[in-house]
């Protein structure tokens, strides 16, 4: 993971033990106690996070500021506030929802899912024999998507990074849905189990828009370049699978949308080229979920004032 | 294969992978791949490597800790490949 970004996944409240403590209050609270707990949790890390929320900040000014260019510089600056103060909130209803699906209560009482994409598509293209990659973005749940995708038949290996505070709790919600994970992280080899699982017409989900791993490439996003990591891309191309972008959108706390798009492909006599025409391409839709859905966008880095030398660039 | 051949073969297909801006002929025979003090390769690399290898070979490296064994340097990788009867 890169140095320079590792500091803004280091807050004070991402520790195994507090981790532990929430989730075991929450798997034994009423839900609507447990979704009152987390807010205020997430209160307390909107008022005491200076980096995750500065750097949400200029992140979330920079979206509105494209998506809308006719709003004046005040409407912006307001909106903008409120907005990170709403996505921290809404970060404390994400720790209660993945609380839920990792505990031990029934599932269909308290979770509704609604399904926007060609998921049998996918389940067909699975069938088929040919492995894929379901590709998403700090934005909304991304553990409750491998919840859909795998009740519904698709079994699904989910890349983690095995060190995370929260690990146990995505090991959770797996369980119930029948993903098992690759751990990735200091062990530089377990990247061939992805390749494995991939040619062997598996379905592996990963998060692929922070460059935590050392290559990146720089690309256009929201009309200025920002830093994407090329490793889903790459192993897309050497496992010759597509990616599907995937999201799983909080509707309210309980019910979710979860929306899977067409497949992205990357083929082509160059490389670099068909690499980079795939990021592009996953790009754009990133952009236009995101602008969708910016109050569900956890991204706490810093997207485009990031300065910093932890990647080694495209190679 | 004879050895020396099949090392000029592995070395050339490490170089092309990893696009590694060095001749083939400079990476030593037990030069360690993924050490920084070494050649330095990364988790991207392995992918590279382990396509590579059964593209170029027709050996597969099956999980990660076979690939931490074979990969280490040119010589263990001309030694799996020796082994699995494919050179």
């Amino acid at each position: 993971m890169s140095d320079s970004l590792k500091h803004y996944n280091q807050h004070f409240f991402n520790t195994r033990p507090v981790y532990a403590l929430g989730a075991w209050f929450l798997d034994n609270l009423p839900p609507i106690w447990g979704y009152m707990l987390t807010r205020a949790c997430a209160e307390f890390a909107y008022r005491f996070s200076p980096w995750q929320r500065n750097s949400l900040t200029d992140n979330v000014r920079h979206v509105l500021r494209t998506v809308n260019p006719d709003w004046a510089d005040c409407d912006v600056e307001r909106r903008t506030r409120k907005l990170v103060h709403r996505i921290f909130i809404n970060r404390g209803d994400w720790f209660a929802d993945l609380s839920i699906l990792a505990g031990k209560r029934p599932l269909a009482t308290l979770m509704k899912f609604t399904p926007e994409g060609d998921f049998d598509g996918l389940g067909r293209h699975v069938k088929g024999g040919r492995g894929a990659i379901l590709v998403s973005a700090h934005l909304g749940n991304w553990h409750a998507g491998s919840v859909v995708v795998g009740t519904r038949g698709v079994q699904v290996r989910s890349i983690m990074y095995g060190n995370h505070a929260a690990s146990f709790m995505y090991r959770g919600v797996e369980r119930r849905a029948g993903v098992s994970p690759i751990l990735v992280g200091d062990d530089t080899f377990s990247i061939v189990e992805i390749v494995r699982a991939l040619k062997g017409g598996q379905v592996c989900a990963m998060l692929s828009d922070i460059p935590w791993d050392s290559r990146w490439i720089e690309l256009p996003f929201f009309g200025k370049p920002a830093r994407f990591p090329l490793g889903a891309v790459r192993v897309a191309r050497l496992a010759g699978v597509p990616l599907f972008p995937a999201f799983c959108i909080s509707v309210r706390p309980g019910e979710f949308r979860a929306i899977l798009r067409d497949p992205i492909e990357i083929t082509g006599p160059d490389p670099d080229v068909a690499e980079r025409e795939a990021l592009l391409r996953l790009i754009r839709v990133y952009e236009e979920i995101i602008a969708k859905y910016t109050h569900l966008w956890f991204n706490f880095s810093p997207v485009w004032s990031w300065n910093g030398n932890g990647g080694n660039g495209a190679h | 294969m004879e050895n020396g051949a099949l090392k000029d073969r592995v070395k050339q297909m490490i170089v092309e992978s990893a696009r590694l801006k060095i001749p083939p002929s400079e990476l030593g025979d037990d030069a360690l791949l993924f050490d920084p003090a070494g050649v330095g390769l990364d988790s991207i690399d392995v992918l590279e490597l382990v396509v590579g290898i059964e593209r170029s070979f027709g050996v597969s490296i099956q999980d990660g800790e076979t690939g931490k064994r074979v990969l280490r340097s040119v010589n263990t990788i001309c030694e799996y490949i020796q082994q699995s009867g494919k050179s």
